[in-house]
């Protein structure tokens, strides 16, 4: 069999066990402390889904259009409160409220876009980070009450239909997150293998020269940029469905610096690399915290204990050694190790 | 290339150090839990967190470290001020046995909680959260607010200064849930003696500048100057209102402010008026507590009243337990509801049934000047009492639908 | 509303217009020399702060000396990093560097607050500082009016080197061809080192200056950056009067706005940068195409 043929057995094997993956009993220590089909695992799994969906949007944008957004979560945010004030405030139906959701989050990015798109580089890292934290201080300041302020804004038992709710569901949660990445990569797989996926990469590489072809290179860096805020709304509306509640922490800057580590993480310009870094990422994020108050850390001096226990603190260190010592990301480091997985061009 | 295969070695080692987590405890000597959900790093980890931590397991030592034959543990879990996490964790904690959450510190996590309190059906205390929504329009069976609220705190601070002659005010207010709560607050208690205020300016979330709004208040000729903020913003405005000189023309009263404050910078709070439900040095039994409560602490700070009711507050759970004969949340409460106490916190104290709030006197204190410290960190003054009854809010009148 | 509560409240415009213009013109200077946008610049701040209270809490250090050697310590202790870390990365994709620069400052910040706590550490107005001056219409806080002093001069004096010395010639012509210079004998890496080192020399100056007015906390650097980052988009990229006077003018404006509409304080800087970028996207006094 060609590598080829097992690099795609290996693909669908995987596929059909994620699928199956809520009837699987055994459990899988150390990643999980209770067997993959309870439902706390399957919690972590969607959420670690919804994150690996986001990091490739951002792929799209960053690695792919190379443009260096610092607001992506605006876009994560607007779809989860977009959802949440249509289905808590005003008590519309699930479909309708995401009717509105869709139409929003294609409106919303293209307005600002817009806007933002006029500039270039480090000016347009700025002006996205400025629109993400004017949308973060509407959110707080809770205009007429819609979203809940500092507090958030909690789905009330009815807002729901009843397949999504309760603890004996999770699996549909879960499956609805594997859905969302299923779509998200098939969108951004086709999205950059068409002729606008190369033309932004051409932009990527070298702005003036497209002009001169004779492309608009505005219109195809728009069309980047409302594609990628778009999937970044859908994964917000997933997760609002999975945690049940909005909160204001979506909105921060701090969130889209946490996005960039993820898609550094997991290697820029490669969209699996992405997913992957999403996924290890808010893995990570659940298990540190468990570990930081695991007894082996509890009998270390207090010098080594103390850092080891602040997520933030190896989150930073973690960074530098990544960008100083592994550029590729996961990705590289994987490809490195396995020469089976053949290297593609242009990666960074 | 060597290094790459370092880290990800490295990565794969922390990951199966992981789940060092515990084998489930045999059935037999099931521990008693106790889970103290706060701020353990964040903006509230100095008024809350450890010292929160330490205070509940003081309860738990005093009590005698059993109950009903069984051990007590106490849990430490850290919400980092998020709701979610609050909810998740509430959830863990619940159904990995524990009986009690208590602490709260932050009213976004503090609702969250007693959410999940109710839907499982098992208690939460509030101590360290000020809205007072928690006993009014989101009362449930399963939480008793035990500590402060906006009311409190406004009522208590407003009526003794406004009936001493000081009529007009000035306010500033973050622009945010709490701020527009603690404006109208402070607006309905000084109101019906009279007071009035001139304005209160509502500035933007994240504002570390308030020479404007100082010299607005300056301008405006107002007797006291209510700074209705909490944290670094009272910090940040008392420097500013300090350095444009307010303190002499003008009486400084803070919205929501902790004792424990106090020792980071002692000159810049001489003069502030605010109210609280405890003071480390107001009786011989509060001291003593206290003192013992720094000792743990390696020394240096003093306990605030979060802390304090925190103790308190598990010292009475541990009771009912007791005298109920078991931990099942709805047995507790109804010894509970009703109930009539005083202790080294609270002083006719009581667990009032038709909101679950618990009452208690409310103190307005002055903070001294540090040469008029009788000894080290004897900060403060009392200069007024408010019996709990009329310093909480009216159960009939605040919106509580009681359901159960 | 008077003309003299007017004219206070230009002064305090003025007054946060000097701490927005000293770190602008620190990031512009980075910016400049290194191309790398750096996110620890709110961090640097902040240790500003804490290295005057530190200095005050061990070893007595007065404010006259912290301002002087806070920031030259801090410049120093920069330098290094500089050269061993970003300059690694100058070769590769820019994101590296600022990726680098943001997790320095998850660490420090981090390292603080487990050093200083969440409370909060108390810094006082020098006694000569304190009180309040008489300017004629009003009393104004003696304090401010030195900060404004400090930062014009600070400005000044940068501006000076980098328009109309040699020094700042040169640092110019590295930014544009670092080849060449070098080929004419100018040691270019120093150079850039010691300009960075200067950058977060200004910063460090800042929160120096902030250390009595405002409550030193390990977060005081996280909201003021992205500020900062907006005004040197307005006052242009590439250009260094144009953060100066985009920092002072913002401050007016913010504090005008404040007594007007307190809400819009805020954002009024994200208002007036989306204004600019569309009706000049190279800013004030940026030169189009300096962001490349």
């Amino acid at each position: 069999m060609s590598a080829r043929t097992l690099r795609y057995a290996a693909i669908l094997l995987g596929i059909l066990l994620l699928v199956a993956a809520p009837w699987i009993p055994i459990p899988l220590p150390p990643i999980f402390s209770e067997p993959v089909r309870a439902p706390g695992t399957l919690n972590v799994l969607a959420l670690c889904f919804v994150f690996g969906a986001l990091a490739l949007s951002y792929d799209l944008i960053f690695g792919f259009a190379g443009l260096l957004s610092f607001g992506h979560a605006l876009y994560f945010a607007a779809g989860v409160y977009t959802t949440a004030v249509a289905l808590a405030r005003w008590h519309w139906t699930l479909p309708q409220a995401l009717a509105f959701t869709l139409v929003l989050s294609i409106l919303l990015p293209l307005v600002i876009g817009a806007v933002c798109l006029r500039v270039r580089d480090v000016a347009f890292a700025m002006v996205t980070l400025a629109f993400a934290q004017a949308g973060s201080i509407l959110v707080m300041q809770n205009p007429f009450g819609l979203t809940g302020g500092e507090e958030g804004l909690a789905l009330g038992v009815n807002a729901l239909p009843a397949f999504l709710i309760g603890v004996a569901n999770t699996r549909n949660l879960y499956w609805l997150a594997l859905g969302l990445l299923a779509c998200t990569c098939v969108i951004g797989w086709w999205s950059v293998n068409s002729a606008p996926g190369r033309v932004w990469q051409a932009i990527r590489e070298n702005e003036r020269r497209v002009a001169v072809i004779g492309l608009n290179p505005y219109l195809y860096k728009l069309g980047a940029f409302v594609l990628s805020s778009f999937l970044a709304s859908a994964a917000g509306t997933v997760y609002l469905l999975i945690e049940g509640s909005a909160s204001p922490d979506v909105t921060t800057a701090n969130f889209t610096l946490v996005l960039l580590v993820m898609v550094v993480l997991g290697g820029v310009g490669t969209l699996w690399g992405a997913v992957l870094g999403g996924i290890v990422y808010e893995y990570l994020d659940f298990r540190l915290v468990v570990l930081s108050n695991a007894s082996a850390l509890q009998s270390l001096p207090p010098v080594l204990r103390v850092p080891l226990s602040e997520p933030l603190f190896l989150l930073g260190v973690l960074f530098i050694v990544l960008v100083l010592f592994v550029p590729g990301g996961l990705a590289g480091a994987l490809r490195r190790l396995n020469p089976a997985i053949l290297a593609s061009s242009g990666s960074h | 290339m060597r290094l790459s295969r370092i880290v990800s070695a490295v990565c794969a080692g922390l990951m199966l150090c992981a789940p060092l987590s515990a084998a489930p405890a045999t059935a037999a000597d099931q521990p008693i839990k106790i889970a103290v959900i706060t701020d353990m790093g964040g903006v509230y980890s100095s008024l809350s967190g450890k010292g929160s931590v330490t205070a509940v397991q003081m309860a738990v030592d005093d009590f005698g470290g059993k109950v009903l034959g069984r051990p007590i543990v106490v849990d430490a879990v850290d919400h980092r001020n998020t709701a979610t996490v609050a909810d998740a964790k509430a959830r863990e904690e619940f159904s990995n046995g524990a009986d009690l959450a208590i602490d709260l510190v932050n009213s976004a996590t503090a609702l969250a909680v007693s959410s999940v309190a109710n839907q499982v059906h098992k208690l939460a205390i509030v101590t360290g959260a000020a809205d007072k929504d928690i006993t009014g329009k989101f009362c449930n069976k399963y939480t008793y607010m035990y500590a402060y609220d906006t009311y409190a705190l406004a009522h208590t601070e407003a009526i003794p200064i406004v009936k001493s002659g000081d009529k007009t005010w000035y306010g500033i207010a973050p622009d945010y849930a709490f701020g527009h709560s603690m404006a109208e607050e402070f607006t309905n208690a000084i109101t019906p003696f009279g007071g009035k205020f001139d304005k209160i300016d509502f500035m933007p979330l994240g504002t570390t500048d308030f020479s404007s709004y100082m010299l607005a208040a300056k301008n405006s000729g107002a007797q006291v100057l209510a700074l209705l903020n909490a944290g670094a913003d009272t910090v940040n405005s008392m420097k500013a209102a300090k350095e444009f000189g307010l303190d002499k023309s003008m009486k400084i009263v803070a919205g929501l402010f902790f004792s424990s404050q106090v020792t980071t910078d002692p000159a810049l709070w001489a003069g502030l008026k605010f109210a609280d439900s405890w003071y480390w040095d107001q009786t011989p039994q509060a001291a003593a507590w206290a003192k013992r409560w720094s000792a743990k602490m390696g020394g240096g700070t003093m306990p605030d009243s979060i802390q304090a009711a925190d103790y308190s507050a598990t010292l009475q759970w541990l009771n009912a337990v007791k005298a109920t004969g078991t931990t099942d949340a709805d047995k507790v409460i109804a010894y509970l509801d009703g109930h009539k106490f005083s202790d080294m916190y609270a002083t006719d104290g009581q667990f009032r049934a038709a909101d679950h709030q618990v009452i208690h006197n409310f103190y307005l204190y002055q903070v001294l000047p540090q040469s008029e410290y009788k000894e080290p960190n004897a900060w403060l003054k009392v200069i007024g009492t408010v019996p709990g009854d009329q310093a909480f809010p009216n159960p009939a009148t605040e919106g509580c639908h009681r359901t159960w | 509303m008077s003309l003299d509560y007017i004219a206070e409240q230009v002064f305090n415009g003025l007054a946060s217009g000097a701490y927005y213009a000293l770190l602008a013109l620190g990031l512009s200077i980075i910016f400049g020399t290194l191309r790398v946008i750096n996110f620890a610049h709110g961090a640097i701040y902040m240790l500003g702060a804490f290295g005057a209270y530190y200095g005050a809490q061990l070893i007595g250090l007065p404010f006259w000396a912290a301002l002087i050697l806070v920031p030259l310590v801090v410049g120093l202790l920069s330098m290094p990093v500089e050269s061993f870390a970003l300059r690694r990365l100058a070769s590769s994709d820019p994101i590296y560097g600022l990726l680098l620069t943001f997790a320095f400052t998850l660490i420090i910040v981090n390292v603080m607050t487990l050093l200083a706590g969440t409370l909060g550490s108390p810094y006082t107005i020098p006694q000569a500082l304190s009180g309040a001056t008489n300017l004629g219409f009003t009393l104004y806080p003696t304090y401010r009016l030195f900060v404004i002093a400090v930062s014009l001069a600070v400005c000044f004096v940068a501006w000076l080197v980098i328009d109309r010395s040699l020094l700042g010639a040169r640092i110019r012509a590295t930014i544009e061809a670092p080849a060449l210079v070098r080929a004419f004998g100018v040691n270019t890496p120093r150079l850039v080192t010691i300009t960075f080192g200067v950058g977060v020399a200004i910063a460090a100056l800042a929160g120096v200056l902030a250390a009595p007015t405002t409550n030193v906390l390990p977060t005081m650097g996280d909201d003021i950056i992205i500020y900062t980052f907006a005004i040197v988009v307005i006052g242009g990229l590439g250009s260094i009067t144009g953060s100066i006077i985009a920092g002072f003018i913002l401050g007016l404006l913010q504090a005008i706005g404040a007594v007007y509409y307190p809400p819009i304080a805020t954002t009024l800087i994200f208002i007036v940068m989306v204004f600019v970028i569309w009706l000049r996207p190279s800013g004030l006094l940026g030169r189009p195409d300096s962001a490349r």
